[in-house]
């Protein structure tokens, strides 16, 4: 039995053209989803279709054995949790207020957040070394500091799936880096996780199963090595990058060309 | 905790004041007279403190903090801190049922329950217009109470402009600028359910506000069903103020400044700006009507005072750089 189950699945915007149809895939927990793809080609529209914040065109999604469409709100907030690509403006909050919020699937109507709530919030903040930040506001953050807040908050929601809408892109390098290794420490920990990038060194670099989108719409999944072929990159972003095995990576790295 | 003390103190202070000044003394021997049956005070001092200031203060504190509370609840649902309780045409809605009321020639209960009626009757006007649009966002709805409250305020000068300029006209004009000062105990009973169940509802939703006020996809991803949740907020908050200005009529800036004192206070989570900004909002009203019926032999209308206050509050706020979105 598959953790989440994907089949068929289409969607369109009201009275736009298909953004992407007949959309099939399968994850287990442990496993990492890379999907990558180009710009406006649906990436993030399926992860909000996946964690039911959009109603698919048609197809059905499921998470062990049962449709979304049948869990209520507060099933599915305990089911997925979803990192988004940009949060607006994410208000004055303290670090530890706002992480706490990932709790609210746990609690009833009448009830707020209490000593159990908030020991969880002091656990998640250690494992992502923000200890230090817990009583700044979230305002007052860098663009990464706040991203990885973003991802305690996840972490207390103490979901199956964990949905990352292009968590590295606000990241310098080594924040890339540690928000990669987060992903595979959660595939370690049996969360399910799936991430959309613009890098393919990142499908590379975690090793697991890479969704790929086609220019034309068309939605692929395989290991690294069956689809992430120079040649498929290169229509994928129609641009000549080159594909180099790297022995001392002990992986193949793609590079973008010179001028 | 000071808050309520304070609260207290001042209600306390507040029976003693007015244009016929009670010693404390003899509002403790007025109350204990209550109790024994003795007359230990005279009758006058008896009948002012228990007739005519009692519910009038009682009414101040019930007022305030429905119209703070309420303020702090829509600034956290719309995400936005301009927004104030007549967001959805409430306060413009009563104030026709009054007007209305006034012209008919209705007594003071009959303009209560028109001004009740014809407040919620304009906010659900204004929910209903984005949900034949089929577009219900927090866009479309703040859309619509803007257009319903200029359609009542366009109404209402049909009414001003009808009205007899010597007598009805004269008495929409004060009842648009609030006072407490028909408020009788009758009166004040008969909408303080509505002010109890609409703050109890929004107290115990509290914590859930701080995860509506981070928007509506976020607050749905963390298991909060939003449509049904903000229609609860918008019924209560809407039920709170319209139960409060169909008594007062209109009063204005407690529901948009109070709330920012309370979260310059204790930060942005409802869960505590909330009750204290109830609180604030009982003593800013408690303090304005005493002040209202004190500083001249006659009535100074409320919102003339709120806003003579209120205005240095929020500036203050705004230069100290204290405006929180949430």
């Amino acid at each position: 039995m598959s953790l989440l189950d994907v089949s068929h699945l289409a969607y369109h915007y009201p009275k736009q053209a298909v953004l992407f149809q007949d959309i099939n895939c399968q994850l287990q927990a442990g496993q990492v989803l890379t999907i990558l793809g180009p710009n406006g080609i649906g990436k993030s529209t399926l992860l909000k279709c996946l964690m039911g914040l959009l109603k698919p065109t048609s197809g059905t999604i499921s998470m062990n054995n049962v449709p979304l469409a049948k869990q209520s709100v507060k099933q599915l907030a305990q089911l997925v949790a979803y990192v988004p690509q940009h949060v607006p403006d994410p208000g004055s909050l303290t670090v530890n207020d706002y992480v706490v919020t990932g709790r609210t699937p746990y609690m009833s109507f009448a009830q707020a957040p209490g000593a159990e709530e908030y020991a969880r919030v002091e656990d998640a903040l250690a494992q992502l070394g923000l200890t230090q930040l817990a009583n700044r506001q979230v305002n007052t953050l860098s663009g990464g500091q706040f991203q990885l807040v973003t991802i305690a908050k996840a972490l207390v929601q103490e979901p199956q799936l964990v949905i990352l809408d292009e968590p590295t892109a606000a990241l310098d390098f080594g924040r890339q880096r540690q928000v990669l290794a987060l992903i595979q420490d959660l595939a370690q920990h049996h969360f399910a996780v799936i991430h959309t990038t613009h890098n393919p060194n990142h499908a590379f670099q975690l090793g697991h199963m890479v969704g790929l989108f086609s220019p034309d719409g068309s939605f692929e999944t395989g290991t690294p090595d069956e689809l992430l072929t120079e040649e498929r990159l290169q229509q994928t972003y129609q641009t000549p990058l080159k594909l180099i095995y790297e022995p001392t990576l002990g992986r193949m790295i793609c590079e973008l060309p010179s001028f | 905790m000071f808050a309520l003390m304070t609260l207290i103190l001042l209600a306390i202070i507040s029976l003693c004041f007015g244009n016929y000044q009670i010693p404390m003394s003899h509002l403790y021997d007025a109350i204990l007279a209550q109790f024994t049956g003795q007359p230990l005070v005279s009758p006058i001092e008896s009948n002012i403190i228990f007739s005519l200031r009692l519910p009038r203060m009682l009414a101040a504190v019930g007022i305030g903090a429905a119209l703070a509370i309420s303020g702090t609840a829509y600034q956290s649902i719309f995400q936005n801190p301009l927004v104030s309780p007549d967001l959805l045409g409430v306060s413009n809605g009563a104030a026709v049922g009054a007007a209305l009321a006034i012209l008919l020639g209705l007594h003071s209960f009959g303009t209560q329950v028109l001004a009740f009626i014809v407040g919620l009757a304009a906010v659900m006007l204004s929910v209903l217009i984005p949900r034949l649009m089929g577009r219900s966002t927090n866009l479309t709805l703040v859309l619509a109470g803007v257009v319903v409250s200029g359609l009542m305020q366009a109404i209402l000068g049909l009414l001003k402009y009808m009205a007899d300029p010597d007598s009805q006209l004269q008495n929409i004009v004060y009842w648009q600028l609030g006072s407490l000062s028909k408020v009788t105990v009758n009166s004040f009973m008969s909408v303080l359910p509505m002010l109890l169940l609409g703050t109890l509802v929004l107290f115990i939703m509290r914590w859930r506000l701080t995860v509506l006020g981070l928007g509506d996809a976020a607050a749905q991803s963390m298991g909060i069903n939003v449509t049904t949740e903000r229609r609860i907020v918008v019924l209560c908050a809407t039920v709170l103020t319209a139960a409060s200005v169909c008594l007062s009529g209109t009063i204005g800036w407690i529901g948009l400044v109070v709330p920012h004192m309370a979260r310059m206070l204790v930060g942005p989570n409802t869960r505590y700006s909330l009750p204290l900004s109830g609180l604030i909002g009982a003593i800013f009203l408690l303090i304005v009507d005493t002040l209202a019926r004190t500083l001249s032999a006659g009535e100074i209308p409320l919102s003339i005072l709120t806003g003579f206050i209120g205005t240095p509050i929020f500036i203050y706020i705004l230069a100290t750089r204290k405006v929180t979105l949430r």
